[in-house]
């Protein structure tokens, strides 16, 4: 289960980040800064809330939900 | 371990804090402890160095500034890309700095004849900043542990808060030394917790932050391709200092390096709580051709988060409260991995697992600070021209905590930690003890500095931490478990 | 001079703060908590004039000595703390 969560977090969180990269064509750098700065806190917090929302695997379901909101983001923008 | 019984956000958190927090503190001590150490690096690497025992900064001479121009004209002719190290009121002697970057040499000159004043060669203070943000896994795989780690600190408090919340405010400041073994441990870490909390955060977010490029996605590639390489003699540098200084502030400039085709001038990282790191550029001919300030919203908090940790700009007060801080942050740790295995000691002690978690354990507590010590005996002891010098410090750290490892392996498997444990606090006590009697006899002329200076309070702080190891010594008399 | 003031400040509140914890008052021998409206004033307000000295003196990076006081403070209440529950005889302090 943690492994889960925070393999999901993270994975959530690097797209995130690469998100904020591809808004703009060059990616700029200070995008890149403002989306390591938001995973950053990111990361941990959707460890704390996937794990401790654990009952039924729901922290997971948010989590997956989560990635692939950022997954279909970063289709779209690139 | 049953989760049935456990399934409650309480429950969980304790589960994740318990374990997290072992694995993750069995690296983040390390990290934490060096850090600290690098509240002091300048200073530390100057009682490393007491050849050089000038305590003030004076203002730069023009035979100063010359013999250091001088001197990297000679460095870039055999091939070495130099630069040179300002004064600052930590490090008040000018120095140049040539060779590797993580090896790099920082040859000092006196500062009234330009003259090298042939310090020994040490890893100084550098070794803890490098072994704080790399665990000297290199830079890359380093940068990456580290981070990795600072997030799981990060959820190690986060999960912490969680499972003290209820009675954070009613049992505010309890600590009670002389209760049972495990209360007054979960008494420390508690109460050293909530004092450091805000340090805590703030250094863990900014430290990842500062080197979040490692795990997350950056941008690669974006610089601009570098100019073409200009042959050029290293001009006059006092117009370009004057110039600097007009920009900057009197004193605020870092460096001078030399770049392909110009010199460069560097704000000091001491000048201002942003990091900010601006620059001015020069041509060959000292000609000042533009400045650089990133003075956008995104650059000026990146700044401010670097202001935060890396604290270059701090004031000698703030920079103690600095390393008190991480001292009890050290504690908050060293308390958590022992609360961890008095946990498991009663019904796991035959195990091989636990006996491999107390030998990590033991080796990060015992380990580091013994390891640090006897770098510090090292630099003394080792002759002053010893080749490959800084090279023997090196390996006399990591030779040291190979040791603690190995007894402590040797102590758990037999199921005699406890003598392992006795036996290595009593050891740091002697190494931090006796370390200001090994100063006073290899530091010449140290009774012409006996007031407040670098010397006086490494040896104090170093003896302080022999006590307390004595102390700790002490309070485990044979017969008792951790 | 500041921050002697912030740590004394701090060190006052926490224990202003202790002294209403019926917990810690039971560790101390003590049954009632003596004003506690005042001393949440008093926990309150303390730390809120701590800040203040720190920002005057300091500017922005006053922020960074009141955190630093804090811990400061907070060890020397600890301490002192500590040392009244030694004394005390009361058998609720023991473990």
């Amino acid at each position: 289960m943690l492994i889960a969560v925070i393999t999901l977090a993270y994975a959530t969180s690097w797209l995130v980040v690469a998100d904020f990269g591809h808004l703009t064509h060059p990616p700029r750098r200070d995008d890149f800064l403002i989306g390591q700065t938001l995973a950053t806190a990111l990361i941990p917090l959707s460890i704390l809330i996937g794990f401790g929302w654990r009952r039924d695997g729901r922290g997971v379901i948010a989590l997956t939900a989560f990635f692939l909101a950022a997954l279909l983001t970063w289709l779209w923008l690139k | 371990m049953t989760r049935v019984a456990t399934d409650t956000l309480r429950g969980r958190m304790g589960w994740l804090h318990r374990w997290v927090g072992f694995l993750g503190g069995l690296v983040i001590l390390v990290i934490f402890a060096g850090g600290t150490l690098t509240s002091f690096d300048t200073e530390i690497g100057r009682w490393m160095q007491p050849e050089i025992q000038r305590t003030t900064r004076i203002p730069l001479s023009d035979t100063l500034v010359e013999a250091a121009r001088a001197r990297v004209e000679t460095l870039r002719q055999q091939g070495q890309n130099a630069s040179i190290d300002l004064p600052t009121e930590r490090d008040p002697v000018l120095r140049i700095r040539y060779g590797k970057a993580d090896a790099a040499v920082k040859e000092a000159l006196d500062p009234e004849t330009g003259d090298a004043l042939h310090a020994r060669q040490t890893v100084g203070g550098q070794f803890f900043y490098d072994l704080h943000f790399t665990l000297d896994l290199g830079h890359d795989l380093g940068r990456q542990v580290v981070d990795c780690a600072g997030i799981a600190l990060l959820v190690a408090i986060g999960s912490g808060l969680v499972i003290h919340l209820r009675s954070l405010f009613s049992d505010l400041l309890i600590f009670r030394p002389f209760a049972a073994r495990p209360r007054a441990w979960m008494d420390l870490h508690v109460l050293s917790g909530i004092l450091v909390l805000p340090f805590l955060i703030s250094t863990a977010y900014t430290g990842v932050v500062a080197h979040s490029g490692a795990i997350l996605p950056d941008l690669r590639g974006g610089h601009q391709p570098p100019e073409k390489a200009v042959s050029y003699d290293i001009p006059d540098l006092r117009p370009i200092l004057a110039q600097a200084e007009r920009i900057y502030g009197p004193g605020h400039v870092g460096s001078l390096l030399f770049g392909r085709n110009g010199v460069t001038a560097t704000r000091a990282d001491s000048a201002t709580f942003l990091l900010m790191r601006d620059e001015a550029d020069f041509s060959p001919t000292g000609e000042l051709r533009r400045t650089v300030h990133h003075g956008d919203a995104v650059s000026i908090s990146q700044q401010a988060f670097r202001g935060v940790h890396f604290a270059r700009w701090v004031p000698l007060p703030l920079r103690w409260m600095y390393f008190g801080s991480g001292l009890a942050g050290a504690g908050l740790m060293t308390s958590g991995l022992i609360l961890f295995l008095l946990r498991y000691r009663r019904t796991k002690e035959k195990d091989a697992l636990f006996a491999v978690a107390e030998t990590l354990a033991m080796t990060v507590i015992l380990g580091f600070p013994a390891s640090a010590l006897f770098l510090l005996w090292m630099n003394r002891l080792l002759p002053i021209d010893f080749p490959m010098r800084s090279l023997w410090e090196w390996r006399s750290f990591f030779a040291m905590a190979v040791t603690v490892f190995t007894g402590a392996l040797i102590g758990s498997f037999r199921r005699k930690s406890l003598f392992a444990w006795r036996g290595f606090l009593a050891w740091i006590g002697c190494l931090g003890l006796a370390l200001p009697l090994l100063d006073s006899l290899t530091r010449p002329g140290w009774t012409a500095h006996l007031g407040a200076n670098v010397f006086v309070a490494v040896d104090v702080v170093a003896a302080l931490a022999g006590v307390a190891a004595l102390y700790a010594w002490t309070r485990l008399p044979p017969g008792r478990q951790a | 001079m500041t921050i002697a003031l912030s740590i004394l400040l701090w060190t006052l509140a926490f224990l202003a703060h202790t002294q209403r914890q019926p917990r810690i008052l039971r560790l101390l021998g003590q049954h009632k908590a003596f004003a506690p409206g005042i001393l949440l004033l008093v926990s309150i307000l303390l730390p809120a004039a701590a800040l203040g000295a720190c920002l005057a003196a300091y500017g922005g990076v006053g922020l960074e000595y009141w955190i630093g006081t804090m811990t400061l403070g907070g060890v020397i209440a600890a301490m002192g703390l500590t040392v009244q529950a030694s004394r005390s005889e009361h058998p609720s302090k023991q473990p």
